[in-house]
């Protein structure tokens, strides 16, 4: 089985604060498919920084405000 | 599933129908002479009709079930599924290749070296469609 990202992330639950934003909404304001935007909420997939970045922008907050490391 | 999913398990199918097939018309051919046939123009000819019929009715079906996510372009994810499972499909290629060359250089027989590069091709390209759903499932 592929090996998780230890990045951690609250996309869904901020997605879900920013009045009930969709999947596919967050997934064109970012530039990626809905897909990818599900496989970042099940952690299968870390995005590239630029992607993190957008994200949060949308959401208007802060990286680490939406990645966590749960690593060593 | 997205479409570039879809569009693996349509080349898987293409693959299995034709390569099995071609490997069908070269056992066949090899039961009569009781030798190593020659490569067989027209089975091959025969077996990218079979692909290229059965990936445009495939793709074609897969995209009226979702016309959006066909059009879609490929994203970050996409590109790096691509690029992961043709890596390592190339590499296995490489690798098959080379126990290609050694049997015949083991057996002296330039057709069984030419079917072995054929279906080294066939087995390297169903390694990168079953890694590209693989990578998709499971994450990359």
């Amino acid at each position: 089985m592929a090996k998780r990202p230890p990045i951690t992330n609250r996309v869904k639950e901020l997605r879900e604060a920013h009045e009930q934003m969709s999947q596919s909404a967050l997934a064109k304001e970012i530039g990626v498919t809905r897909q990818t935007v599900i496989a970042i909420e099940q952690g299968k997939y870390s995005p590239s920084l630029e992607s993190a970045f957008r994200i949060a922008r949308v959401f208007g907050v802060g990286l680490e405000d939406v990645f966590g490391w749960d690593g060593d | 599933m997205t479409f570039q999913e879809k569009s693996a398990w349509v080349m898987i199918l293409a693959l299995a129908i034709s390569g099995g097939f071609y490997t069908a018309s070269i056992y066949g051919a090899a039961i009569a002479l009781q030798d190593i046939p020659p490569p067989n123009g027209i089975g091959m000819g025969s077996a990218v009709v079979i692909i290229v019929a059965v990936a445009i009715f495939g793709h074609a079906v897969a995209a009226i079930g979702n016309p959006a996510d066909a059009n879609a372009p490929e994203d970050e994810r996409d590109r790096l599924v691509v690029w992961r499972s043709g890596n390592l499909s190339g590499a296995l290629l490489g690798v098959l290749c080379i126990l290609s060359i050694f049997a015949y250089a083991v057996v002296q027989h330039g057709h069984m070296m030419f079917h072995a590069i054929v279906f080294s091709l066939v087995i390297s390209q169903l390694a990168e469609y079953a890694l590209t759903i693989w990578y998709y499932r499971r994450g990359v």
